[in-house]
C-alpha cells in the first residue's frame, strides 16, 4: 500500500484511507436522491420554522421499559409467531405459578444443561461460513409440484393452574399453496423419550384427532424465497425489510430481527441451498452468535448449535440447529436460563423447540382441496 | 447566525449528516432527523461557534445527538411491538444499487465488521470535502487523537481485507 515505507503523515494516512477504501468498495455517501426522497431546501425548513406558533420545547423521551411479565409473553408470542402455533397455554402469571416439567436440555460440544446459562461456545463465524459453503454444494430442491409443504414437530410450555406441562409435541404440516394460500394440518405427536428426542420424520397421511384450517392468500407471496437472492448484501437487507427492524447496526438487535426471519421463513418455505448459504452467510457477520457445537437434535439428527441471548429477553437463550450434512436448518430451540417470578420452572429449561421435519415441493394442495 | 449562514451550514452539512443518519436510521427516519438538527440549529443559533470548522462540527454534534435519540426511540420501540400490529404502514423505501456500483459486497462485508465506533470514524473521514479539522470537531476530538485512529482505522480494515473469504461473499452473484 505504501511503496517507500516511509510511515505516512497524517494527511497521507486520511488520504490513503479514503483511496483504499474506495478501491476495496466500502460504503460511500448515501444521498436523498439515491434513497428516492425528495430534495429539501434551508428555505423550507426556515418557512416551516417561522410558520410556528411557538418555539417548542422538546420533551424528554421517556419511555418504560417492557416489564419482565411483558417480556416473557412477547418471547412466547414471538415463538408462536415462528411457528404457527395457536393454541399454545401460557399463562403462568395468573393466579399464581404452576409447575412444569420440560423436555431435557440438548447435550452440546461446548455447552449442556449444567452450563447452558453461561456456556461462551466458540466464534460462530468460521462454522456458519462452513455451513454457508456445505448448503450452497448441495444439489437442487426437487421441483415435484408447484405447492410447498412444511412439516415441523413443535413443543411449548403449556402452563395452567390445574395441570403440569405435557411432553407431547404437536405436528404440523403446513402447505404453501402456489396462489399464497396456506392449508395447516396440526395433531399431537408421540411423547417425546426421556433424553428429550424421539420424533418421528415419518408420519400418517390422515391422522386421526387432527385439526385442519386454511388461510386465504392474503399477502403471502408463494415465490419469494425462490425470488429472494444469493447475493449476501442482499439478502441481509431484505431479511430487515421483511422484518422491519428498524436498527441496521451490526448487534443483538439486528442478530435477533435476521434470526427470526431466517427461522420464520424456514416454518413455510421451502428454502433453496443457495438461500440457505446466504442466510448463514448474513449470519457469520453477527458477532453476537456463538457456535455450541455439534449436537443431536430432537430427531436424532447431527446438528451444529448457533445460539444467542436476545437483549431484550436475557433470560432466554435461543439456538438453531444447522445440518453440518446438509446446511439446513434443522430446528430451533429456547431455553429459560435464568429464573423468572413468573414462571416456576427450575431453570435451565426448555421454553419451546421446533423441529424441521421435511421440507418439500408438492402436487398436493392439502387436505382439503 | 443570519438566514444565509444557515443556509450556507445547511447546504454544506445537510447531506453529509443524511448519509451519516441513513446508515443508521432508515431513510425516512433520517431524513425526519436532520430536518430536526437543523430547527435546533437554528432555535440554538445564539450558540454557534464562529470558527467555521468548530461551527460544523457543532452541527453535527446536535445530529449525532437526534440519531442517538431517534436509535434508543426505535430500538425499544422495535422490542415493544415487533409482534403487535404497530408495523409501519408504508414500506422502508431501498437504495438504489445503481447509484452504488463502486460498493462491493467485500467493501460492505469490511465495513459491518467494524465496530460502531470505527464506522462511526469511518463514515466521517470518508465523507467527501471533509477536512481532518472539521472530521475532528464533527467527532469531537482532537486532529492528533482523529489522526492516530485513522492510522488505526487503516491498519483493522486491512487486516479484514485480509481475512475476507472473496469466494464465499461473492457467491450467488446479484439478484436472481
Amino acid at each position: 500500500m505504501n511503496p517507500d515505507r516511509t510511515p505516512p503523515s497524517a494527511d497521507d494516512e486520511l488520504t490513503l484511507l479514503r483511496r483504499e477504501a474506495e478501491e476495496l468498495g466500502m460504503p460511500g455517501q448515501i444521498t436523498r436522491e439515491s434513497v428516492g426522497l425528495p430534495p429539501v431546501t434551508a428555505e423550507e425548513i426556515l418557512a416551516r420554522l417561522k410558520s410556528r406558533p411557538e418555539e417548542p420545547t422538546p420533551a424528554p423521551v421517556i419511555a418504560s421499559l417492557p416489564s419482565r411479565r411483558r417480556i416473557v409473553v412477547r418471547v412466547v408470542g414471538i415463538a408462536a409467531v415462528i411457528t404457527g402455533v395457536i393454541g399454545v397455554l401460557i399463562n403462568p402469571w395468573h393466579q399464581g405459578s404452576a409447575e412444569a416439567d420440560t423436555p431435557p436440555v440438548l447435550d452440546y460440544e461446548f455447552a449442556s444443561a449444567r452450563n447452558i446459562a453461561y456456556a461462551p461456545g466458540e466464534d460462530a463465524a468460521i462454522t456458519l461460513m462452513d455451513l454457508a459453503r456445505t448448503a450452497r454444494n448441495q444439489p437442487s430442491v426437487p421441483q415435484d409440484g408447484p405447492h410447498q409443504l412444511v412439516v415441523t414437530d413443535n413443543w411449548f410450555v403449556a402452563l395452567d393452574e390445574s395441570r403440569d406441562a405435557q411432553l407431547i409435541p404437536k405436528q404440523r404440516e403446513t402447505w404453501l399453496r402456489s396462489d399464497g394460500s396456506r392449508q395447516v394440518r396440526e395433531v399431537s405427536g408421540s411423547p417425546l423419550a426421556p433424553d428429550g428426542r424421539g420424533l418421528r420424520a415419518d408420519r400418517e397421511s390422515s391422522p386421526s384427532g387432527a385439526s385442519v384450517e386454511t388461510y386465504p392468500p392474503e399477502g403471502l407471496d408463494a415465490q419469494f424465497i425462490s425470488k429472494l437472492a444469493t447475493n449476501t448484501g442482499i439478502v441481509r437487507t431484505a431479511l430487515l425489510d421483511l422484518g422491519e427492524c428498524e436498527d441496521r447496526n451490526v448487534g443483538p438487535v439486528r442478530a435477533s430481527c435476521l434470526y427470526q426471519e431466517i427461522v420464520s421463513l424456514y416454518g413455510q418455505y421451502v428454502v433453496p441451498p443457495d438461500t440457505a448459504a446466504a442466510f448463514w452467510r448474513v449470519l457469520a457477520a453477527e458477532p453476537a452468535l456463538r457456535s455450541l457445537g455439534a449436537v443431536k437434535d430432537r430427531a436424532g439428527r447431527e446438528g451444529i448449535g448457533i445460539s444467542f441471548i436476545p437483549t431484550d429477553a436475557p433470560q432466554f437463550r435461543r439456538v438453531l440447529i444447522i445440518s453440518p450434512q446438509t446446511g439446513q436448518l434443522l430446528g430451533t430451540e429456547d431455553i429459560l436460563i435464568k429464573s423468572d417470578p413468573n414462571v416456576d420452572l427450575k431453570t435451565p429449561a426448555i421454553y419451546g423447540f421446533t423441529a424441521i421435519l421435511s421440507a418439500q415441493y408438492t402436487r398436493d394442495r392439502g387436505p382439503i382441496d | 447566525m443570519g438566514e444565509d449562514e444557515f443556509t450556507a451550514l445547511f447546504q454544506e452539512m445537510s447531506g453529509r449528516l443524511f448519509s451519516f443518519a441513513a446508515r443508521r436510521l432508515s431513510p425516512q427516519v433520517a431524513d425526519d432527523t436532520v430536518s430536526q438538527t437543523f430547527e435546533t440549529v437554528w432555535d440554538k443559533r445564539a450558540e454557534c461557534p464562529s470558527d467555521p470548522d468548530a461551527r460544523i462540527g457543532w452541527v453535527f454534534t446536535i445530529g449525532r445527538y437526534k440519531i442517538l435519540q431517534e436509535s434508543d426511540r426505535l430500538r425499544r420501540k422495535h422490542h415493544d411491538n415487533r409482534f403487535t400490529e404497530d408495523f409501519p404502514v408504508n414500506p422502508p423505501l431501498e437504495p438504489d444499487f445503481a447509484d452504488a456500483v463502486t460498493e462491493s459486497v467485500a467493501g460492505h462485508w469490511v465495513y459491518w465488521q467494524l465496530t460502531a465506533l470505527e464506522r462511526e470514524l469511518f463514515d466521517v473521514a470518508f465523507m467527501r470535502d471533509v477536512t481532518r479539522e472539521q472530521a475532528s470537531a464533527m467527532l469531537d476530538i482532537s486532529v492528533g487523537t482523529f489522526n492516530t485512529r485513522v492510522s488505526r482505522l487503516r491498519s483493522r480494515i486491512r487486516d479484514l481485507q485480509a481475512t475476507t473469504d472473496y469466494d464465499d461473499l461473492n457467491m450467488g452473484g446479484s439478484a436472481s
